[in-house]
Order: structure tokens, then C-alpha cells, then sequence
């Protein structure tokens, strides 16, 4: 007999699936990093989506009345920024989901390298543009929010608003996109070292 | 072929071919708590993406080049842990009516985990009967090429096993 017939038959004994495992908590297990990506985009487009919508209807939800042009002008851009940063989170959600778990390993790996092209591309402009942007809007609204402050309230407020605006780009931001840069570089790592393996013979 | 007819409920898929996918897991991680995450992921995958299976492949190598993708995309910072418990508990699932000692299931799995990623995802359908052509459709080879990498980690796996004294 074939020895590999031997190891044939040992590694075909029947075995069952753990019984404990149900629908339910198999819907509700462990996310993958696939899943991490796409979950973290996803709640990020809400996010920001509601943020836009609170901001737009900012005046009719508060009844609060500025007086200069420059105030609903920075309300009306915030909104639209976030509101457009909204847009690029769920269209990156989108393009996570689209990626074809089942598709043969040198496609797989292609879309993911695709995807990390796109990504990295997109950090480079996406980011700055909207910390910008988003930091111009805020300019105009301050004019008049912080005009009606005493001078020590302003600076304050100003301190305060620099600070964690520098706070939420350098730190919290690069802390997550390195998160995801790591995420990204062991998914194509790993399809790379599987590829090589393949046609390294 | 019509998707609608070819594709099974997803239990049925889940029952017909969970064993098998944990296996494939089993032999990829060599432990038993990470095969168990994998094979999950894998049917998680599955029941989130059965809608786009359009039928142009055999559900079974749909299903394989899922696990495929899951193994490779694990996460490989994760803590490697040996869950003696578990592996005990998977034991416990082997019919005893075909006379192999665990301790052969087991140093069979550990041999098949010392092999290079690639091949123990090869080895590990073949041990399981999956025929050449899906094989070569799941890991994306040609089946020339599959034949003779299989040759070889068949030697190679024998020769571990063997390393390790007579059963």
C-alpha cells in the first residue's frame, strides 16, 4: 500500500463541526482584517454623513440667528466637506465589500494591490485637502462666533481648538491610518508570500 | 449552469462541508482554536457573499478558495496558542471505529503545519480527496504544475510522518 494511503486514511476520519456552533454566533464572531477595514470605513461615512446633515440643518434644528454672512457660509462648508468626506468613506466601504473573496489568489492579491494604490493615493491628497478645507470653514465661522468673545475667551478658544484639531491630525489620525496601512501590507504580504511559493518552482 | 439550482441551502453547505473546511484550516494553522476562527470567517464569508456566487464554479471550489483566502489574509500577529483543551475536544469528535491512535491524527496535522503555506493548503485537499482540476482551480495553477508539486509534498510529507517513528 502507498504509504500516503496510510496518512489518506487517518486524515479522512470523519469529524463534525463543534456543535456549539450556530447561525447566530457565527454571524457574530470575529471580524477579519478585510472586515476591520470595511467596518471602519463604514461607520466612519455615517459618522460624518450625520455630522453634515446636523450641520446643514443646524439653524432650523437651534433657531439660533448669526448675523454675518461668513458664519452660515462656514456652517454651509463644513457641511458640505464632511458631507464629501462622508461620500469617499462609503465609496472605500463599497470597494472593500466589491473585493472577491473567492476569486482565484493572483486576482485576489491584484485587487487588494488595486485597492492599497488607490488607498495610499488617496491619503496623500484626501487628507491634507480636508484637514484644510475643513479648518477654512471653521475660520469663517469663528469670525463671528469668536468676534462676540472677550479677547482671553478667544484665545482660549483658540488654543483649545488648535490644539486638538493638531491632536485629531497628527495623532489620532496617523495612529488609525497606520492601523490600516498594517492591515493592508499583512493581507498583501501574505497573498505575496503565497504567490511566490507558487511560482517560485 | 442556473446559480438558483446548483446552490444547496446554506446549512447543507455548512454540514457537507465544515469538516472538510476545518481540516483545510486545521492543516494550514496546526492548531486547533485558529482553525476553528478560520473555518468560521470562511462561512461567514460565504453566507455574506452567496448571493454574488453565480454558479460559473463548483460550490465546493468556491467554498475552498474562500478558506484559501481566509487562511492567507489571518491574521498573523495573532498570538499563536496552543489550545490543548480544544484539540482534546476535536479528538473527542474522530470516530473511534477506524482503530488510528489520536496521537496519529495529531502528529499527522503537525507534520502537515511544518510544511510551506502553499503546500500545506495543496496537501491538505488532496488528503481530502479533492480532485486535481479543482485543486489547480482553487490555488491557481496549472494542473501540470499541481501534479508535480503534489509528487513532491507527498515525499515530503511521508518522510516527516516517517521522522517520527512507526505508528
Amino acid at each position: 500500500m502507498d504509504p500516503f494511503d496510510d496518512l489518506k486514511k487517518i486524515w479522512q476520519q470523519p469529524v463534525s463541526p463543534p456543535d456549539t456552533v450556530g447561525w447566530e454566533q457565527l454571524r457574530q464572531t470575529n471580524a477579519t482584517h478585510s472586515q476591520k477595514l470595511a467596518q471602519t470605513q463604514l461607520w466612519s461615512g455615517i459618522g460624518l454623513a450625520l455630522t453634515a446633515v446636523f450641520l446643514a440643518t443646524f439653524n432650523e434644528l437651534t433657531g439660533i440667528r448669526f448675523t454675518q454672512q461668513t458664519t452660515y457660509v462656514g456652517l454651509y462648508l463644513m457641511a458640505l466637506i464632511t458631507g464629501g468626506q462622508a461620500v469617499v468613506n462609503l465609496y472605500l466601504y463599497r470597494r472593500l465589500k466589491q473585493i472577491d473573496l473567492a476569486a482565484p489568489v493572483a486576482e485576489h492579491l491584484a485587487t487588494w494591490e488595486r485597492y492599497y494604490a488607490f488607498r495610499k493615493q488617496l491619503i496623500r491628497i484626501n487628507g491634507p485637502v480636508y484637514f484644510l478645507l475643513l479648518n477654512g470653514a471653521f475660520g469663517l465661522y469663528f469670525i463671528e462666533i469668536l468676534g462676540r468673545m472677550p479677547l482671553l475667551g478667544r484665545t482660549i478658544a483658540l488654543i483649545v481648538y488648535t490644539g486638538w484639531m493638531l491632536y485629531a491630525y497628527f495623532v489620532l489620525g496617523k495612529r488609525t491610518l497606520r492601523r490600516e496601512d498594517k492591515r493592508l501590507t499583512e493581507i498583501i504580504g501574505g497573498l505575496r508570500r503565497y504567490q511566490n511559493q507558487l511560482s517560485g518552482e | 449552469m442556473n446559480a438558483s439550482q446548483s446552490i444547496p441551502p446554506f446549512e447543507e453547505l455548512y454540514t457537507r462541508f465544515a469538516p472538510r473546511i476545518l481540516k483545510l484550516c486545521l492543516g494550514y494553522t496546526g492548531e486547533y482554536a485558529q482553525a476553528q476562527d478560520l473555518m468560521q470567517e470562511t462561512f461567514i464569508k460565504a453566507w455574506q457573499h452567496l448571493p454574488a456566487f453565480r454558479g460559473n464554479a463548483e460550490v465546493s471550489t468556491w467554498l475552498y478558495r474562500i478558506a484559501v483566502n481566509t487562511c492567507l489574509n489571518h491574521l498573523r500577529t495573532a498570538k499563536r496558542q496552543v489550545a490543548e483543551p480544544l484539540l482534546e475536544q476535536h479528538m473527542a469528535t474522530l470516530a473511534d471505529d477506524t482503530g488510528e491512535p489520536d496521537e496519529a491524527v495529531r502528529r499527522l496535522y503537525g507534520c502537515v503545519s511544518q510544511l510551506p503555506e502553499t503546500d500545506r493548503l495543496i496537501i491538505s485537499l488532496v488528503l481530502d480527496d479533492v480532485p486535481y482540476s479543482e485543486i489547480a482551480q482553487i490555488v491557481g495553477v496549472s494542473e501540470g504544475n499541481l501534479r508535480v508539486k503534489i509528487h513532491r509534498i507527498k515525499q515530503q510529507l511521508v518522510t516527516l510522518f516517517h521522522q517520527h517513528g512507526p505508528l
